[in-house]
C-alpha cells in the first residue's frame, strides 16, 4: 500500500513541477545581460594588444569599431516585442496544461505497470543470512561457505559444516567429495572414512560399490567399525548373493547394539527383507534377462512377498504406497484395493501416511472413498 | 521497495523528459515565455529522479540483492565492497543509466544557469537535449531494464568481468561519459540556434565553458583509460588504435577542433556555420562510440552483452539523432548570417588550419575505425587495421599540426604578421633544435624518432612559456607593473598556454617509448634479468589468496646501477568466481617519469619456472602527466572572467525548480 502513495507522490510532484512556470505571468525574452559585458571584455582584450604592441594603432581603432558594431546588433537581436495576454495565449497554456498532465501519468504509469514488480520485497543479502534460522536462506547460506571453500580449499572445518548439508540435500556425490576433503585435511580418522563411504554408497543409490568399500576397508585399519559400517558391509554381502552372512552379520550387529540405538529397526527391516524376499533372482538385471513369461513370475514373486511381509509385519507408508501402485500396474485391481484397505488399518494412527497410500491409490486410478 | 521506485522513477523520468521536450520548443515559437520555461523545473526534475534511480542501482548492488537481475548477473557477494559499488556502471545497463544521468545532470546545469544563457537558447537547449534524454530512456527500459526482478532471487551472483575489478572501473567510465555525454550540450545548444535561426558571437561564448568541461573530462576520461589498459593488459602498452579507443579518440578530436571554433566565432563573430557542423558532428561521433560499444559490432571488454535487437535500437537512435540534426543543418544552416572574411595570416587563419587538420586526422581514424566494419558487413572479408596505417596516416597530420601550433599561439588576431611571430618564436625554437640535438648527440646510434619528437615536445613547452611571459613582461616597466600584468591577463590565457604545454609533454613521453625495451625470460627463484643499468632478480614464487581470487605471486628484487631499489610483486590472478579466468596484474615501480614494468606468464611444467617479461619504459608517465596539464589547463580556461560573470545564479533558480525530491521511506 505504501509503495501506492509513494508513486503517487512521486507522480503529483513532476506534474506540479512541470505545471508550476504556467501560472506566472506573460514574460518578454530578454536580451543577454551579459552580452555587454563579453563585448567589454573583447574591448579590453583589444587595449591590452594595443599595449604590447601585437597590433597597429589603426588596426585596434578598427577593431574596437567592429565590437561595437556587434554590440549594437547583438541588443537589436535581443529585443524581441512581447507576446500580449491575450485569449490565444490562455488557450495555448490550457493546452499545454492538458498535455502535461496527461502524458506525465500516462507514459509513467504505463510503462511502469508493463515492466515493474511492484509487490515483490527486496532481499539484500544480510537480510538473507540473518541469525534467525526461520529467516536464513539456506540456499544463500550454502552457497557462501562453498565461496570460502573454493578460495580455501585446504580448510578442514569448512567441508566438515558443508558435507552433512549435502547429504541431507541429496547432493551424495558432493557429500562424498566433501567427507574426503575431512580426511583430507582433519586427518583420517575411522568414522570420517566411513561416512566417506556412506556417502559414496547413497551416490550409487544405495550399492554399496567397490569405491565405498575401499573407503570402509580403510577405516577398518584405523579403528574397529562403527556400527554404520558394519551395516552396510554387510549389504554388501547380501549384494554378493551371500545371504547368510549377510543376516548374520547383521544379527551380530543387532546383538552388540546398545539398547537404545535408533537404528536397530532398520536393521531388523534389513534382515527381515532379505529373509522374506522370494528365491527369485535379485536385481533389475537379474529380471530383465528372464523369458518375458518367467519375468511376470518373478515380479509378482516379488510383489506377493511385499504383500505378505507387509501383512506380518507392517511397513512405512511409502512401502504400503509401493505396495498399491504395483497391483494396479499388474491389472490385479481386486488385489489392488485390499492391499489399500489393509494400507488403512495399519496406518490408522499415521494421517499424513494414509494419505499419501490414498494420494498413490488416487493417481493409480483407484476410487478412494474417504 | 526502494528498487521498484526507482524503476518507477525511471519511467516518471521519461514522461517529464517528454514534457521537456515539446513544450519549450512550442514557447519559443510562439514567443510565450511561460511555456518555454516549463523546461528548466522539468530538466531539475527528471535529473532528480534519474539520480534516485541511479543510487538506488547502486544501493542494490552494495548490499548484494540478488532480486534485482542486473546485480545478479553482474555482482558476486565475495567481491570486495568498492567493486561492488563501481560494479553499478560496469554493466550494459547500469552504464546506460548512468550515461542519462549524466545526460541529465547536464541539462539540469543548464536550467541552473539563468544568466549566463539568453532565454530562448536555454529553452531550445533544453528541448533538444531532452529528446536525447527521451530516446536513451526508451532504450534502457525497453531493452535494458537495470530494475528486471528475479523470484526467487538466485543465492549468489554472477561476479563481473575480472579485469573489470580495478579501481581503474571507478574512475575511467564517469571521466569518460562525462565527456562523452557533456557534448550532447553543444549538440543541443547548435540544434537550438538551427531552430531558432539566429547565432553570434553570445552563443559561441554561451557554448564555450560547457565545451571546455566536456572536453576536459574526455581528455581524462580517454588518458585514465589508457593507463588502465597498460597496467591490466599487461603487455605495456598504452595505445593499440583499437576500435573502442579510436571511437573515443575521434569525438575527441573533434571536440578539440570546437574549442578552436568556438574562440573564433566568439572573438571574430565568423566561422559561425562551421562550428554548428563541428557541435553537431562532436556528438553524433559520441553517439557512433556508443552504438560501437554497445551493440556488439565490435567485441572488447567494453561489449558487456551482445544482443542485436540493442544494436538494432542504438542504431536507429544514431540515424534520428545524426540523419535529423543534419537534415536540420542543410535546411536552416544557409539562412544563418555568414560573418566576416579575414586575412590567412592571422590567429583566426591559424585556427582555421587547426580545424581543418584536426577534422581531417579525425577523418582518417573514422575510416581506419569504420572501414574494416563496412567490409566485414558488406563482402564477409576481414581485414584488420592497425598501427601501421594509423601512423602512415594519422601522424603526418598531427606532426605538421603540432609544429604550427605555437605559431597560432602567439599570433594576433585579425592581421597577423609571419615573420614577426617567427621572431618572437625565435628562442622557443631554437631551445627546441638544441634539445634535439644534444639528445640525438648522447644517445647516437638509438632510434632517431627519440630525439626528433622530444625536440617537438621541448619546441611546444618552450613556446608556451615563452609566449605567456612576453604577454607579461613586454613592455612592461618595473617589477611592479609586471605583477599587475601577470594579475590582469585572462585566466584562459593561462588555461592555453598550460593546454598546450600539456601537448608538449604529453609528446615527450610519447617520444621516448621508442627507447623502450622489452625482455622474455623463463626465471626461477635466484634468476637475474638485466637491461641496461635495470636488474630483476627473482625472490620468490608463492601461492596466495583474495577476497574472491588465488594468486600466484612472482616477487622480485629490483636493482638500478648495482642499488638496490626495493622489491617489485606481480601477480598472476585466477578468478573462481568467474570460471577461473585469469588475469594478470603487472608489477610496476616508477622511477620519476619513467617505469620498470614487470608481468608474469605462463608457470612452465617444471612447476618452479615462470615466463616473465620485464619492460623499461623511460618518462612513460609523461604521456598521462601530459593529459592531465591539458585537461587542467581545459579547467583553468573555464574559470575566466568572461564565463565567471556567468555563473548559475543558484537560489532564484531553486525556487522555481523544486523538483520532486524523493525519500521514500522503507
Amino acid at each position: 500500500m505504501l509503495i501506492w502513495v509513494i508513486f503517487a507522490a512521486l507522480l503529483g510532484a513532476a506534474v506540479l513541477v512541470a505545471l508550476l512556470p504556467l501560472s506566472r505571468g506573460s514574460m518578454r525574452p530578454v536580451m543577454n545581460a551579459d552580452a555587454r559585458l563579453m563585448y567589454e571584455a573583447q574591448l579590453a582584450d583589444i587595449g591590452q594588444d594595443l599595449s604590447r604592441g601585437v597590433i597597429s594603432a589603426a588596426d585596434g581603432e578598427l577593431a574596437k569599431a567592429e565590437v561595437a558594431r556587434r554590440l549594437i546588433r547583438a541588443a537589436k537581436d535581443g529585443d524581441v516585442a512581447a507576446d500580449a495576454v491575450g485569449e490565444a495565449t490562455y488557450r495555448r497554456r490550457r493546452a499545454a496544461s492538458a498535455i502535461i498532465l496527461s502524458t506525465i501519468p500516462l507514459v509513467a504509469l504505463s510503462l511502469y505497470a508493463a515492466k515493474g514488480s511492484p509487490l515483490l520485497p527486496a532481499k539484500p543479502l544480510a537480510a538473507r543470512l540473518s541469525a534467525d534460522p526461520a529467516n536464513m536462506d539456506l540456499a544463500v547460506a550454502l552457497t557462501r561457505v562453498e565461496n570460502h571453500l573454493q578460495l580455501n580449499p585446504s580448510d578442514g572445518r569448512g567441508w566438515e559444516v558443508l558435507a552433512p548439508i549435502y547429504l541431507r540435500t541429496g547432493r551424495f556425490d558432493d557429500a562424498a567429495r566433501a567427507y574426503a576433503n575431512v580426511a583430507i585435511h582433519l586427518g583420517p580418522t575411522m568414522e570420517r572414512l566411513v561416512d566417506v563411504g556412506e556417502a559414496r554408497v547413497l551416490a550409487a543409490s544405495g550399492v554399496v560399490t567397490a569405491d565405498a568399500r575401499a573407503a570402509f576397508d580403510e577405516a577398518r585399519k584405523l579403528a574397529p567399525l562403527n556400527a554404520k559400517a558394519l551395516y552396510y558391509l554387510a549389504i554388501a554381502r547380501e549384494q554378493d548373493g551371500d545371504k547368510a552372512g549377510a543376516v548374520a552379520d547383521l544379527k551380530s550387529l543387532l546383538a552388540s547394539a546398545p539398547a537404545d540405538a535408533g537404528w536397530k529397526p532398520m536393521v531388523e527391516e534389513r534382515i527381515a527383507t532379505i529373509e522374506g524376499a522370494p528365491q527369485v533372482p535379485q536385481g533389475g538385471e537379474a529380471i530383465a534377462a528372464l523369458a518375458p513369461q518367467d519375468r511376470m513370475a518373478a515380479i509378482r514373486g516379488m510383489v506377493d512377498g511385499l504383500s505378505v511381509r507387509l501383512s506380518e509385519r507392517g511397513g512405512t507408508a511409502e512401502e504400503w504406497g509401493r505396495l498399491v501402485r504395483a497391483r494396479t500396474v499388474m491389472g490385479e485391481r481386486k488385489l489392488a484395493e485390499e492391499a489399500l484397505a489393509k494400507a488403512r488399518a495399519a496406518l490408522a494412527s499415521d494421517a499424513a501416511g494414509l494419505a499419501s497410500v490414498e494420494s498413490v491409490a488416487r493417481e493409480s486410478g483407484l476410487e478412494v472413498r474417504p | 521497495m526502494l528498487v521498484e521506485i526507482a524503476h518507477f522513477s525511471l519511467a516518471l523520468a521519461l514522461g517529464l523528459s517528454l514534457v521537456q521536450m515539446v513544450i519549450p520548443i512550442w514557447g519559443v515559437r510562439r514567443n510565450d515565455m511561460a511555456l518555454a520555461r516549463v523546461g528548466e523545473p522539468a530538466a531539475v526534475g527528471v535529473f532528480l529522479l534519474l539520480f534516485f534511480a541511479f543510487s538506488v542501482l547502486m544501493y542494490a548492488y552494495a548490499v548484494s540483492d540478488f532480486s534485482v537481475q542486473n546485480v545478479a548477473e553482474n555482482s558476486h557477494s565475495a567481491k570486495p565492497f568498492i567493486y561492488k559499488l563501481t560494479g553499478t556502471w560496469g554493466n550494459h545497463e547500469g552504464s546506460m543509466v548512468l550515461w542519462v544521468l549524466i545526460l541529465s545532470l547536464f541539462g539540469a546545469l543548464v536550467a541552473l544557469a539563468r544568466k549566463s544563457l539568453p532565454d530562448r537558447l536555454r529553452s531550445g537547449t533544453l528541448a533538444a537535449q531532452a529528446s536525447v534524454t527521451v530516446a536513451f530512456l526508451l532504450f534502457i527500459l525497453f531493452t535494458s531494464n537495470p530494475f528486471n526482478r528475479l523470484d526467487p532471487a538466485p543465492p549468489e551472483g554472477n561476479d563481473l568481468n575480472p579485469i573489470l575489478q580495478d579501481l581503474g572501473l571507478a574512475i575511467h567510465p564517469p571521466l569518460l561519459y562525462i565527456g562523452y555525454v557533456g557534448f550532447s550540450i553543444t549538440y543541443a545548444f547548435a540544434i537550438a540556434a538551427l531552430i531558432d535561426g539566429r547565432i553570434d558571437a553570445v552563443w559561441a561564448r554561451a557554448v564555450r565553458p560547457w565545451t571546455l568541461a566536456a572536453w576536459l573530462f574526455l581528455t581524462l576520461g580517454i588518458a585514465m583509460g589508457s593507463y588502465w589498459a597498460y597496467y591490466e593488459l599487461g603487455w605495456g602498452g598504452w595505445w593499440f588504435w583499437d576500435p573502442v579507443e579510436n571511437a573515443s579518440l575521434m569525438p575527441w578530436l573533434a571536440g578539440t577542433a570546437l574549442i578552436h571554433s568556438t574562440i573564433v566565432m566568439e572573438k571574430r563573430d565568423s566561422l559561425k556555420v562551421w562550428t554548428i557542423l563541428l557541435a553537431i558532428l562532436t556528438f553524433s561521433l559520441s553517439l557512433l562510440g556508443t552504438f560501437l560499444v554497445r551493440s556488439g559490432v565490435l567485441t572488447s571488454v567494453h561489449t558487456f552483452a551482445t544482443d542485436p535487437q540493442r544494436g538494432l535500437f542504438i542504431l536507429i537512435i544514431l540515424m534520428v539523432f545524426i540523419g535529423g540534426s543534419l537534415a536540420l543543418f542543410a535546411w536552416r544552416a544557409p539562412m544563418l548570417r555568414q560573418g566576416g572574411l579575414f586575412a590567412p595570416v592571422s590567429r583566426e587563419g591559424t585556427l582555421v588550419i587547426n580545424n581543418l587538420f584536426l577534422a581531417a586526422a579525425c577523418g582518417t581514424v573514422f575510416i581506419g575505425t569504420l572501414y574494416p566494419l563496412a567490409l566485414e558487413g558488406l563482402t564477409g572479408a576481414k581485414i584488420s587495421v592497425g598501427p601501421p596505417f594509423f601512423n602512415a596516416t594519422f601522424l603526418p597530420l598531427v606532426i605538421p599540426l603540432l609544429l604550427l601550433l605555437p605559431f597560432g599561439q602567439s599570433m594576433a588576431w585579425k592581421r597577423g604578421d609571419l615573420l614577426g611571430t617567427a621572431q618572437r618564436l625565435a628562442t622557443a625554437i631554437i631551445i627546441g633544435v638544441v634539445a634535439t640535438v644534444m639528445i640525438f648527440a648522447v644517445t647516437y646510434g638509438g632510434p632517431v624518432a627519440a630525439p626528433l619528437g622530444i625536440g617537438l615536445g621541448v619546441f611546444l613547452i618552450a613556446s608556451a612559456v615563452w609566449d605567456l611571459g612576453e604577454r607579461i613582461i613586454a613592455r612592461a616597466s618595473g617589477f611592479r607593473a609586471i605583477l599587475s600584468r601577470a594579475a590582469g591577463l585572462p585566466r584562459s590565457a593561462y588555461g592555453s598556454a598550460m593546454a598546450h604545454a600539456g601537448v608538449g609533454i604529453m609528446v615527450i613521453g610519447i617520444a621516448a617509448t621508442a627507447w623502450a625495451t622489452e625482455d622474455i625470460a623463463v626465471m626461477k627463484p635466484g634468476d637475474r634479468l638485466s637491461r641496461g643499468g635495470t636488474t630483476i632478480i627473482m625472490q620468490q614464487i608463492f601461492p596466495r589468496t583474495g577476497p574472491n581470487y588465488r594468486e600466484l605471486v612472482g616477487r622480485f628484487a629490483v636493482e638500478v646501477d648495482g642499488k638496490e631499489r626495493g622489491v617489485i610483486d606481480s601477480m598472476k590472478r585466477t578468478f573462481i568466481t568467474r570460471n577461473n579466468m585469469q588475469t594478470t596484474e603487472a608489477g610496476i615501480r616508477s622511477f620519476g617519469p619513467s617505469q620498470l614494468y614487470v608481468s608474469l606468464g605462463e608457470i612452465q611444467p617444471d612447476g618452479t619456472s615462470v615466463g616473465v617479461r620485464m619492460y623499461t619504459k623511460p618518462l612513460i608517465l609523461l604521456i598521462w602527466i601530459g593529459s592531465i596539464v591539458m585537461a587542467f589547463g581545459g579547467a583553468l580556461s573555464i574559470t575566466d572572467r568572461r564565463f565567471r560573470v556567468a555563473a548559475p545564479a543558484k537560489p532564484r533558480a531553486k525556487a522555481g525548480a523544486g523538483g520532486p525530491h524523493p525519500q521514500p521511506a522503507e
